[in-house]
């Protein structure tokens, strides 16, 4: 693992354990916005423990904004386990303990476990157009994700990602050289 | 007989807007033959009806249209190196924090590369950072140091060979082959006896291919749509 990635997921975790040792209304907000600088590093180096994180954290902001009454002790617990492995560079802990995370959190409700896939599912889309957003095709975003490209598209085309693209070649150029192919 | 190449975006905008169809009157129009390369149809395909349970349906009718011939798939040694040895070009473009970016996919790169040998006539492609990369590689350098708040350096040799390799390529998108669908009649079937239909018509496609990953502004389809109208 890069120095520079390991640096940023320990203050990443340390940060989300401080904002979940508090219940208080703007912790989704902030977990949210964590999950977004986490995606920087994972549009750089496109590693698995940055994207991994990246998608936790978004999804443990969405499952906390709709169940904010769910016992997340555990949860708490495995991140100490994972900032505790970061802090002895121990990596393969630290790669398992982030899966014991993932199942943790689909285990969360028992009830409420494909809406957690869902959750998880959503995440990794949505950090997906994250990394578009930084300048990843589609098809690289996908493969990085381990999503589909066609989720990845439908997402993509309903964000301003395309208003803010520069235009090269004006559409008239574009259609006249289109209509000379169809003629 | 013309040669388009298609990336999987196109194919999958098309497909969510139950318009896959337009492209058999287009090719008999054309008399252009409609190809992908094994790795778009990887993507396109095989990833939703083996790995995921989503958008199965949507590859069943990609699916459909690769049986008949409307699109053909290709597949050869020369394609699949010459992808590899783009997509190790486009992928050491940009670096930050001494780490080259990874940027594009195999699968892009191969449909480029079937459109060098076959000496295509256009390249379908709706996602913007392949059709940066070759309009404009300066733009696509600014959108990355922006959106990354980090300083990105340019390997300006490799985006000079990528440039070279590329030049020439025609690009169009799934924006235009919607409105050349309108502009034949292909989807007059669809106007209704509401006021202003054929501008409704123009826009709901224009709308739908943008609605599903196509890189195409609102301002764009409102020029479409001044200019058709």
């Amino acid at each position: 693992m890069e120095s520079a990635v390991r640096n940023d997921a320990l203050q990443i975790i340390k940060r989300v354990l401080e904002i979940l040792e508090t219940k208080e209304e703007k912790d989704t907000m902030e977990l949210k916005e964590l999950s977004n600088n986490t995606i920087h590093n994972a549009s750089i180096f496109q590693d698995e423990c940055s994207i991994s994180i990246a998608v936790l954290i978004y999804a443990l902001s969405k499952i906390i904004e709709r169940n904010p009454e769910l016992d997340y002790s555990r949860v708490f617990n495995f991140l100490k386990e994972a900032r505790d492995s970061l802090e002895n560079d121990k990596e393969e802990e630290f790669d398992t303990t982030i899966k014991k995370l993932f199942s943790e959190i689909s285990r969360l409700d028992s009830k409420i476990r494909l809406y957690v896939q869902e959750v998880i599912n959503q995440a990794q889309i949505k950090k997906g157009s994250k990394l578009c957003e930084h300048g990843l095709s589609c098809a690289k975003a996908s493969q990085i994700l381990g999503i589909s490209q066609w989720e990845l598209m439908n997402y993509i085309g309903k964000t301003n990602l395309a208003e803010n693209a520069p235009q090269i070649i004006d559409a008239k150029a574009r259609l006249k050289f289109a209509r000379s192919l169809f003629a | 007989m013309k040669t388009i190449v298609f990336d999987a975006g196109p194919i999958i905008s098309l497909t969510m807007n139950n318009l896959l169809w337009i492209l058999e009157p287009l090719k008999k129009i054309s008399n252009a033959e409609f190809c992908i390369t094994e790795q778009v149809k990887h993507e396109l395909v095989d990833t939703p009806l083996n790995k995921t349970r989503k958008y199965m349906f949507e590859a069943l009718q990609v699916l459909h249209y690769i049986e008949n011939k409307t699109i053909e798939v290709i597949d050869n040694d020369a394609v699949r190196n010459q992808a590899l040895h783009l997509l190790s070009i486009a992928n050491n473009c940009f670096n930050a924090f001494g780490h080259n970016m990874q940027i594009l996919h195999e699968a892009e790169m191969s449909a480029i590369a079937l459109y060098l040998q076959k000496k295509a006539d256009a390249f379908v492609v709706d996602e913007k950072t392949a059709r940066l990369l070759m309009e404009s590689p300066d733009r696509l350098h600014s959108i990355m140091k922006h959106k990354l708040h980090t300083k990105v350096e340019k390997n300006k040799e490799n985006l000079n060979q990528f440039k070279k390799i590329t030049r020439g390529i025609k690009v169009i998108r799934s924006v235009e082959l919607v409105t050349l669908a309108y502009e034949k009649g292909f989807l007059d079937k669809y106007l209704s006896s509401m006021p202003s239909s054929r501008k409704t018509l123009l826009e709901s496609v224009l709308w739908g291919v943008k609605l599903n990953g196509c890189a195409v502004s609102k301002r764009e389809i409102e020029q479409i749509v001044r200019m058709e109208l």
